[in-house]
């Protein structure tokens, strides 16, 4: 009888043993897929992030396609300059990039609209190829500037905030990341509520759609270009002060974020202003979505831009928001 | 008087003579001894070139304080390669035929490297060359007993910096490494030389030099739980990987990153303290050679000396020096008997002899030394007997 009555209990110790490890495995299966979607948000956060100062960069470059009609190749290097700008106010005067905003953007439009006088207004009726070769110039000797004045090491400011994590729910974010998302995110929208609303921005795109039709109504189409250059220069200055408030300053910077931007102008459709936003987010995402979930997709992240625009200019050669 | 114009004109012919021949050596001999150094001043790696000539600066003022050398003043004629191998090819060129250079030094680019050293190939003379670490510099250069090398390789590279984290009692390594030939080489030899250490390498991958965003990355990373992550790339990804990794909460026991050089003002970079690093030299380092160096960069440059590059350049000139002091001529092949011969001491601060190693025929340094940034400084923590503090490990990174 207590034989039996042994046997018995070791079957049910037997099943309450299988019972919980098909519990667990659930759980663990429950458990993973949780995680998976909470590193699926975390990449989706981290991808949003990153295409603010995208678009920042973008905007300015699509500005100058946009309104004047030239493909700007010393954008990044007008970047590279206000990260230099934001290094040097910060180490000699301890002025916080953010602070350092205003100045950035005014000495940056006042570079550009002197080098539109110097060089872009003497070539906007010559062939595009003389065009691109004169600001392929401009990055060059920019470049070159720069590493005869600093050197081509790269200079950090020590920003006290620089590595500052914030802690929303079950998810990190870079304090430094997310401000610079913020005010790149309110200042491209700003543009373009100055572009549909003000007199001067609807100048800007009269001259956009017909140069001669512009000036017909009395629009001093020279004036706006300069205007629109100097603004394009403004913006990429102050994506550099971004830049050093979050990584570094260096000469060869100037390079990588013309290349983004140019995908960028590409899939929002040469010259489309408004869909910066929305590309920005297409790249960042995707960038994002390969380091992450690609084998080696840190290597092949900076690849992507290169496959969206062949895809873009292939399948919908227009643009993805046009 | 037709006899007198005879004898003068005899006598002026003698004299010419004299001097054209008798006096030939005698200005010979009051020729500097040129050497030619290959350099990046500029580009990418002109910090370090900058560096290096100070380091030669200093060499060539303790030469030239007597007698120079076999009693003539030394020359160093220096060339700016820019990080770009035809420049440094052309470079070589320009110093062996237009300014007939004795000796080669210098060097920082392992592409430069390359390039020069297939122009040197063509018009062998003594190559005493302080830069590349690519085992492929080694390779090319095999054969060479012209070639004298003075950094470590790659793989000693590896070894040291494995052997040193074998020290801190570590089983499981995360690696990242940029995609380009430098990390690449590094990845390639990682698991050999971990397993040699009694390491296992739980997690790898690459990234693009210059990406603004590692997080991905370190959260990957993060996911693999290793003891130490190590990080192999150039100066530029320093920053986004030391200041990204708090902002994910990655917190290993130790990030150690061997950047060839970091970048300025990291010294103040909060979220950089307690990282590790792999270097040659570290202004922290103890050995009385190495203070005086220093004390003497110090004085020159009103600077501090912050990358290896200006002891080592200065390594390169004295032990050249030496060697052609000991051979008593600039024949190439006296020259390369006297430099395997060398035995110094120097800023470095650990002896510098000549041996084989896997493929080439003379190189100099073979092991690294590691060190941790703690409150700016550059405090070296392996090996035991030149370490001026305690390694802080697991390193305090969330606090």
């Amino acid at each position: 009888m207590a034989g039996r009555d042994l046997g018995r209990e070791a079957r049910v110790s037997r099943t309450v043993q299988s019972l919980d490890a098909v519990r667990l495995t659930v759980s663990d299966a429950t458990r993973d897929r949780e995680a998976a979607i909470e590193t699926f948000v975390q990449m989706l956060i981290f991808g949003i992030l990153r295409s603010g100062l995208y678009s920042l960069t973008s905007v300015g470059l699509a500005l100058s396609v946009g309104v004047i009609g030239i493909i700007n190749f010393a954008h990044g290097e007008f970047l590279m300059l206000g990260a230099y700008l934001g290094y040097w106010l910060f180490v000699s005067y301890g002025i916080d990039p953010l602070a350092a905003i205003p100045i950035a953007a005014i000495a940056l439009f006042a570079l550009g609209g002197a080098l539109y006088r110097l060089g872009i207004q003497r070539v906007l009726r010559a062939p595009e190829l003389n065009q691109m070769l004169l600001t392929f110039g401009i990055s060059i000797f920019l470049q070159n500037l720069a590493i005869i004045l600093w050197t081509g090491d790269p200079r950090t400011a020590a920003i006290s905030y620089k590595a500052r994590a914030v802690t929303l729910g079950a998810f990190t974010v870079g304090f430094p990341q997310l401000l610079v998302f913020a005010l790149a995110m309110a200042l491209t929208l700003s543009l373009y509520a100055v572009l549909g609303r003000s007199r001067i921005g609807k100048a800007m795109r009269a001259v956009a759609q017909n140069r001669l039709g512009a000036s017909l109504l009395g629009i001093d189409v020279d004036r706006i270009y300069l205007l629109a250059f100097g603004l394009s220069a403004a913006l990429a200055g102050t994506a550099g002060m971004m830049i050093a408030l979050q990584l570094s300053a260096s000469p060869f910077i100037g390079l990588l974020y013309t290349l983004k931007a140019f995908s960028i102008i590409v899939i929002a459709g040469l010259g489309n202003i408004n869909g910066v936003i929305s590309a920005s987010l297409v790249l960042g995402l995707s960038e994002a979505f390969v380091e992450f979930y690609v084998p080696q997709g840190g290597g092949w992240s900076e690849g992507v831009f290169f496959v969206l625009i062949l895809a873009v200019l292939l399948v919908r050669p227009r643009g993805l928001f046009r | 008087m037709r006899r007198w114009i005879v004898l003068t004109g005899a006598f002026l012919v003698i004299v010419a003579l004299l001097f054209a021949g008798g006096g030939q050596p005698a200005q010979a001999q009051r020729e500097p001894i040129k050497i030619g150094a290959i350099i990046p001043l500029t580009g990418p790696s002109g910090t370090s070139g900058q560096a290096m000539q100070k380091g030669y600066q200093l060499a060539l003022e303790e030469i030239n304080k007597g007698q120079g050398l076999l009693g003539r003043k030394v020359e160093l004629i220096v060339e700016d390669d820019r990080g770009d191998p035809p420049t440094g090819a052309a470079a070589f060129l320009k110093l062996v035929t237009r300014d007939h250079i004795d000796v080669l030094i210098g060097g920082l680019q392992s592409n430069v490297s390359i390039a020069v050293a297939s122009q040197v190939r063509q018009r062998p003379i003594l190559m005493a060359w302080t830069g590349a670490a690519a085992t492929v510099v080694e390779q090319l250069l095999a054969d060479a007993d012209w070639f004298f090398h003075y950094h470590p390789w790659q793989y000693h590279n590896a070894d040291s910096t494995y052997g040193f984290i074998q020290s801190t009692g570590a089983k499981t390594i995360a690696l990242a490494s940029e995609d380009g030939p430098f990390g690449t080489s590094a990845n390639d030899e990682a698991a050999a030389f971990a397993r040699s250490h009694g390491l296992t390498i739980v997690f790898r991958d690459s990234f693009k030099s210059g990406s603004p965003d590692l997080t991905p990355l370190l959260t990957k990373a993060k996911a693999a739980a290793a003891d130490v992550f190590v990080f192999v790339s150039f100066d530029q990804d320093v920053v986004p990987m030391a200041t990204q990794s708090r902002q994910v909460a990655f917190n290993p026991k130790l990030i150690l990153a061997a950047p060839p050089s970091w970048p300025v003002g990291f010294d103040k970079l909060p979220a950089g303290n307690y990282l590790g690093g792999m270097t040659l030299w570290t202004a922290e380092n103890s050995h009385p050679a190495s203070r005086r160096f220093e004390q003497r960069y110090r004085e020159q440059f009103n600077e501090e000396p912050l990358s290896y590059w200006g002891p080592l350049a200065y390594t390169n000139l004295i032990t050249v020096a030496d060697a052609i002091r000991r051979a008593g001529t600039t024949d190439t092949n006296a020259l390369i008997k006297e430099m395997k011969a060398t035995e110094y001491e120097g800023p470095i601060g650990r002896p510098l002899t000549f041996k084989r190693s896997i493929y080439g025929k003379n190189q100099g340094f073979t092991k690294l030394i590691a060190f941790q940034w703690q409150n700016g400084k550059q405090v070296v923590v392996w090996p035991a007997e030149i370490s001026g503090g305690k390694l802080a490990y697991p390193a305090p990174y969330s606090r």
